[in-house]
């Protein structure tokens, strides 16, 4: 459906702000940015290894997060170009982890283009239909990412690994943005239609699952390990990303949930 | 109130949220993740147990809820 003139400008302005940010203050260099010179091998930690290496499957599927995300937005420059922006910031993660583990000898490069082969054996697919409801997707998803890259960056930084923290910093200040901007746009479509885009919310958090699920090989034994070194559990889930998403675009959990008793009647 | 009212309380709010959902015995153990209820699901529960027992919880004591224990002491701290 074609929005109205001022809500284009409302989302070009926001992709303005977003981007003049990320130009000025948030850029960063694979090659220049990264201590790679402090690589050392007494930092090295299999479960830290498999983390990364998990990461990397996950935003190995960019080629379908982005082919499939900008079709849902390409009649929305600020959205679209958004989409453009964030598949180029999106690309450095992988890349950067990737390197990481080969440069750090924890992986061989073939190994890396083993695993490659596997994760794009399966395709990944839109787990929403429309721009609305994949923006509020977005807004989760991407909390979600940024609260795992800010948990492990501790766990490396205790561990003494500089180059994997100040990777996983940077990919997380990445994430983090880019919440920011799906939050923004959801408010905007809240004040435009805040009964229909409170019911794509609660439709979003029923179905949410993180983008790896059943895609990246062993996910389930790869969650686990993620688990036990502290990732986003449930109530992590609920404390940093389900409430604090809520509060930031002015959304009550009893509209969520008022708005999923409708969605059980109606599908019933 | 004691915990197996409690308990019973919470299991009568899913059956109102959703009668296809199954629960088992429940204890004070019982984790809140293991009873197959998505986030909104959870909260509508929460929002059934409120409207029952008429109390808000806080967000920020919902967000750190575990296991029935937890809910258990919340809500006799809140009485």
């Amino acid at each position: 459906m074609a929005k109205n003139r001022a809500f284009r400008e409302a989302i070009y302005r926001e992709y303005m702000e977003f981007f003049e940010r990320a130009e000025r203050n948030r850029r960063w260099s694979v090659f220049t940015d990264i201590p790679w010179d402090q690589l050392a091998e007494e930092n090295n930690d299999e479960e830290a290894a498999l983390n990364a290496e998990t990461f990397v499957g996950v935003e190995s599927y960019l080629p379908d997060y982005v082919s499939q995300g900008i079709n849902v937005v390409r009649e929305m420059f600020g959205q679209a170009w958004f989409s453009a922006n964030w598949g180029y910031e999106e690309s450095k993660h992988a890349l950067a982890l990737r390197e990481y583990l080969v440069r750090s000898g924890q992986r061989t490069s073939e190994q890396m283009f083993d695993y490659e082969e596997e994760i794009l054996g399966k395709k990944w697919t839109l787990p929403f239909e429309t721009a609305r409801q994949m923006t509020f997707y977005g807004a989760v998803q991407e909390l979600a990412t940024f609260m795992m890259y800010k948990h492990q960056e501790k766990l490396a930084r205790d561990r003494g690994d500089e180059v994997l923290a100040t990777i996983y910093g940077y990919v997380g200040r990445d994430e983090a943005a880019h919440a920011d901007f799906y939050r923004k746009v959801t408010q905007l479509e809240i004040v435009e239609d805040r009964e229909g885009a409170i019911r794509d919310m609660a439709l979003v958090f029923k179905n949410f699952r993180m983008p790896g699920t059943l895609l990246v090989p062993d996910y389930d034994a790869r969650t686990e390990v993620m688990r036990k070194t502290g990732g986003v559990d449930r109530g992590v889930f609920f404390k940093e990303v389900w409430f604090p998403t809520l509060k930031k675009v002015g959304v009550t959990r009893e509209e969520i949930t008022r708005a999923s008793a409708e969605l059980r009647k109606s599908a019933a | 109130m004691n915990d197996q009212q409690i308990i019973a309380l919470f299991q009568e709010a899913v059956a109102e949220v959703d009668g296809n959902v199954k629960l088992g015995e429940m204890t004070a153990a019982t984790e809140l993740s293991s009873l197959g209820l998505d986030s909104v699901m959870t909260m509508e529960v929460i929002g059934v147990m409120e409207e029952k027992l008429n109390v808000r919880f806080p967000d920020e004591d919902l967000a750190t809820l575990k296991n029935m224990g937890d809910l258990t002491k919340l809500i006799h701290r809140l009485s």
